[in-house]
């Protein structure tokens, strides 16, 4: 059990920069999970961590050890791959007796070790079974297993959870939290889903473009996005953007079709800019709903309505631009109907069109 | 209705005509096969017999016991004509042991397609995984290497087996009848190899597995379907090669493989078609032994490596 620590890693492919000067830490003993969009360099990164992949430049350290340049035989990583990657011409107990064969363990010490494993994997009724044999469930499990058996000082997971159907992923979800407390395994997980990132992080470090946009707990990054992309990739559904016209004379932001008061928060942050543009952020539960008008309200009209059970989600038209929003389940409302939204002013996010960096994201910290 | 009914009469008649045109295609194709299987069965000095005898009216295994060297040549003809016993006997002859050419050339083609199989799944591994620089030249160059007719590189091949002093020898045939195959085995593998997951072998590094162990525990065990094909290829090309093993041989009857054998043999005793056929029987037999058996392997193999991807 070690802390990895990246330190300036870049990775350079013919024309595409990977990965762009990569620094973090993933602390010991915790679940830190890289979370971005396809092709945002996440798996790269682990690949990298791995030593499946080289880097450019750099460099990566297991504990106190410098691994990059040692082979991934060498590393004592473990890894669980999105396509499971079990052998197929070896039963369930070869399988997850693999790795402990590469270091010539006795035979009586990988039988203990391997049904332990199962043990606590639930699956020692599949040892004799060959993975064609197995579900999908099953096989995430056995792949599960091949990691843990030989106490690696740091496990990988390359999006484990995709290939499983939704119930059965939320349970394993569930499971692989539990399984990695108790192990107290440091733990770099990969995925593209940014629900299953929260759930599972005790960190989290969302990428885009080969660059780390932010990294911190998932309720930070949830509460206080440190610009627009993090903003519209936590969050289901994502946080709503509109562009606005900061009006200093007005003590406003002027909409497409509304003007929206600023209190003396806003004001202060706001006290050394100019009149311009400024992006709107808005979480569509943050948004609340009225069927009449009222003064500070912004008017729009209802475009589409989904009945989610508890709630329903609301697509409501201001002007050109589209809005989501959440009103009760209950709530009577009609296509086209006119509707007033009411912004929380602490749940409103203000973000420069330039850098996209949030305006308040220092004071909130 | 009408329209119907010729429409049937036409099908029928192109039934008709494709049987008969499948029957031709087979009849030609095995007819020469029937022939000499039917030939092997009979009594020495009757394959001339007009009119053509199909099928022996007295079936004998007289050749194949002639040619297995169990019988003495003659010996038969010679109990039949009494008064002649001893001026008509052939003499036995190292050639009339055909267990012999059968055993080397046995030999030869297993340690050819070992041979094969090892050289050509490490190049055929290389290919598949890396990226190099003139991958695809090199490929070519392969390909077109094993396109080369055997006439060409026999002369070569003979000069060189000379000057390293394995003329008379079994390994004057092993050794380039591997480089012969390797084009083919390479690229039967190649392609074998290429669409083994690379995870596989990414979860092997992981799981503390060094590429040359990878190779014998992950890949090789993954591509017994591949191997078994290629290595049948390599088998049966190195069994029915005349060329180089007639020029090698230089008519050591010890070292002869199979189809060398059998043309000594027409030479030596005049085109005894009976026992040439015995022969000939014998070697596709044993192939068609070794094919089948195989095959199973390969099949069982090629159902048995599935994953969920």
């Amino acid at each position: 059990m070690s802390e990895v620590y990246v330190e300036e890693v870049c990775k350079q492919y013919r024309d595409v920069q990977a990965l762009d000067s990569i620094t973090c830490t993933f602390e010991d003993g915790q679940l830190t999970v890289l979370v971005g969009p396809s092709g945002c360099g996440k798996t790269t990164l682990l690949r990298t961590i791995a030593g499946l992949i080289e880097p450019s430049s750099g460099a990566i350290y297991i504990g106190k050890r410098r691994v990059d340049g040692i082979p991934p035989w060498e590393r004592n990583i473990a890894m669980v791959f999105q396509s499971y990657a079990l052998y197929p011409h070896m039963t369930v107990f070869k399988n997850i007796a693999f790795p402990l064969e590469a270091t010539r363990t006795p035979k009586d010490e990988i039988k203990r070790r391997v049904v332990e494993t199962a043990r606590i994997l639930q699956i020692e009724n599949l040892l004799d079974r060959k993975p064609r044999e197995l579900s999908g469930g099953q096989m995430q499990r056995v792949a599960l297993g091949r990691a843990i058996v030989r106490k690696p000082e740091v496990f990988l997971m390359d999006e484990p959870l995709s290939n499983l159907d939704a119930k059965l992923r939320v349970v394993m979800r569930a499971e692989l939290k539990h399984l990695q407390t108790q192990l107290g395994v440091t733990t770099i997980y990969v995925t593209h889903d940014q629900a299953e990132a929260m759930t599972l992080a005790d960190k989290l470090i969302v990428m885009n473009a080969g660059r780390i946009q932010q990294v911190g707990r998932p309720e930070e990054l949830y509460r206080n996005p440190r610009n627009v992309f993090v903003a519209g990739f936590i969050g289901s559904p994502p946080m709503n953007f509109i562009e606005v016209q900061y009006d200093p004379a007005e003590r406003a932001l002027i909409g497409p079709d509304f003007q929206y008061p600023l209190g003396p928060r806003w004001l202060d942050l706001l006290r050394n800019r100019p009149a311009g543009t400024l992006i709107l952020g808005i979480r569509p539960e943050s948004i609340q709903v009225i069927a009449s008008p009222s003064p500070g309200m912004v008017p729009a009209s209802v475009y589409v309505m989904e009945q989610l059970g508890r709630e329903i989600l609301l697509d409501v038209k201001i002007g050109p631009q589209t809005l989501r929003a959440f009103v009760p389940a209950d709530t009577r409302l009609q296509m086209g109907q006119e509707v007033w939204l009411q912004f929380q002013e602490e749940a409103l996010y203000l973000f420069d069109p330039e850098t996209e960096v949030s305006l308040s994201w220092q004071e909130r910290q | 209705m009408n329209g119907e009914l010729s429409n049937g009469r036409r099908s029928l008649k192109r039934w008709l005509l494709e049987g008969l045109v499948t029957l031709a295609i087979i009849g030609f194709c095995l007819g020469p096969l029937y022939w000499i299987f039917a030939t092997s069965f009979k009594p020495m000095g009757t394959e001339y017999v007009i009119p053509p005898e199909f099928w022996p009216s007295k079936p004998t295994l007289q050749a194949y016991a002639v040619i297995l060297g169990i019988q003495a040549p003659g010996a038969e003809r010679a109990s039949q004509e009494g008064a002649l016993k001893g001026t008509t006997e052939i003499k036995a002859s190292p050639h009339l042991n055909f267990l012999v050419p059968v055993r080397n050339s046995l030999i030869v083609s297993t340690s050819v397609s070992a041979g094969a199989l090892l050289l050509a799944s490490l190049a055929a591994y290389a290919i598949s995984r890396l990226r190099f620089r003139w991958k695809i030249q090199s490929l070519m160059v392969l390909w077109v290497a094993g396109l080369l007719p055997a006439v060409i590189v026999i002369a070569p091949t003979f000069v060189l087996m000379r000057s390293l002093n394995l003329l008379r020898t079994l390994l004057a045939m092993i050794l380039p009848n591997i480089a012969y195959n390797i084009p083919l085995t390479t690229w039967l593998l190649a392609v074998y190899f290429a669409q083994l997951p690379w995870e596989l072998e990414d979860a092997a590094k992981m799981d503390g597995y060094r590429p040359l162990q990878i190779y014998r525990k992950v890949i090789l065990p993954l591509s017994t379907p591949g191997l078994f094909s290629a290595g049948i290829f390599a088998f049966l090309g190195s069994w029915g090669e005349f060329m180089l093993a007639s020029a090698v041989t230089m008519g050591v009857a010890e070292v002869q493989t199979v189809p060398v054998a059998i043309l000594n043999l027409s030479f030596e005793y005049r085109y005894q078609w009976t026992w040439i056929s015995a022969a000939i029987c014998l070697s596709v037999g044993l192939m068609v032994l070794i094919a089948l058996v195989f095959q199973r392997w390969v099949i069982q193999g090629l159902t048995a490596g599935s994953v969920k991807y």
